[in-house]
């Protein structure tokens, strides 16, 4: 099942642009390795579901997966071959809003190898180039 | 453990993220001194002197030689760009080598406990811990040997081999690591924000009660 938010103030959002870089979110926290994304894009529920799914399948209940990333905002499209006008279509899909440098994934308790393995088929689901990165000590 | 090179680092007269940006563009980092109720310095470093200095410990005591003369530091906080690769800006602290210092140190694990071996998972929540202790005693990293960890059992911070004389600080009930039995899909629980609506629910303002009866 996809994510998607409990309750919401309003059903449809403006576009917006996805400007700057991730001030936040852009450190591993969690787990001991992380997916960082290198471009900004719209990271849809689905996209989020198909990389959980990926990583369970082949970590199998070993590790631990931290998801960093929320879909909160809500995509809205009109039906095909519908006339111009009419209003602003229905929410379709939700998305989270991704900037470089955010953290999509964490994984705590495989080794090192096993992340590589398990970040590069998660990376294929995902529609922007991504890196894995280690935790930064930090103060 | 304590550094012996000292960084050689110059003072800076240029402030201001443009100049900054010229001097990182020239492969130097900017940086400030500031303890001891002394006057705070702008400093300037060559940023491959100092990834090697970060490379041989960045939680220690180190030494910093402005314009020739050194100074006992630690390394009080570390900027980097949003990607993580680029260092921005450090800021040292002056400290001297008896004086009771906070510091917040990482947890590394050792070996490979026995739990794992039974099916469980090894699970670390507390990566980095505070301590205080004198500054001459701040450690890299304080290591944890955890072949011992059976399936169920728990390090936590109260366990911690801690360099001499130090305390930590906060919740030492806290679990540093465990070996916990893997979750099976039942035991999962759903996801947050998983609902089996399609749509979620909206927030609205109650109206008042007067409106209700007209």
């Amino acid at each position: 099942m996809a994510l998607m938010p409990k309750r919401v103030k309003f059903r449809k959002s403006q576009r917006g642009r996805v400007r700057g870089n991730a001030q936040r979110a852009n450190r591993v926290a969690f787990g001991d390795w992380g997916l960082q994304s290198l471009e900004p894009a719209w990271l849809s529920a689905a996209n989020i579901e198909a990389g959980r799914v990926a990583c369970a399948r082949y970590i199998r209940g070993e590790g631990k997966l931290f998801i960093r990333v929320f879909p909160w905002k809500s995509v809205t499209s009109i039906p095909l071959e519908t006339r111009m006008g009419k209003g602003k279509g229905e929410p379709k899909y939700w998305c989270a809003v991704v900037k470089p440098g955010q953290i999509l994934y964490e994984i705590s308790g495989l080794p090192k190898e096993a992340c590589i393995e398990c970040f590069n088929r998660v990376s294929h689901k995902l529609p922007f180039r991504t890196r894995m990165v280690g935790r930064l000590d930090t103060f | 453990m304590a550094q012996t090179t000292a960084i050689a680092a110059m003072t800076r007269t240029v402030q201001g993220s443009r100049a900054s940006r010229k001097l990182r563009a020239a492969g130097k980092i900017p940086a400030i001194l500031y303890g001891h109720k002394e006057t705070p310095v702008n400093l300037v470093l060559d940023e491959t002197e100092l990834r090697t200095a970060l490379r041989q410990g960045l939680h220690g005591m180190i030494q910093v030689a402005v314009d020739g003369k050194a100074e006992s530091v630690v390394i009080k906080d570390l900027q980097y760009d949003h990607l993580g690769t680029e260092i921005f800006h450090v800021d040292f602290e002056r400290v001297s080598a008896d004086e009771r210092v906070t510091a917040r140190v990482p947890i590394h694990l050792k070996g490979t406990p026995v739990g794992l071996k039974g099916g469980g998972i090894l699970d670390q929540p507390i990566h980095e811990i505070e301590i205080e202790c004198a500054a001459s005693k701040l450690v890299e990293h304080i290591l944890v040997n955890i072949t011992d960890l059976h399936l169920g059992q728990a390090i936590t911070v109260a366990d911690l081999p801690l360099p001499e004389g130090a305390k930590a600080l906060g919740d030492v009930e806290g679990i540093v690591v465990h070996v916990i039995k893997p979750a099976t899909a039942s035991d999962e629980p759903a996801l947050p924000g998983e609902v089996s609506a399609t749509e979620p629910e909206l927030i609205r303002r109650e109206k008042p009660a007067e409106d209700a009866e007209e």
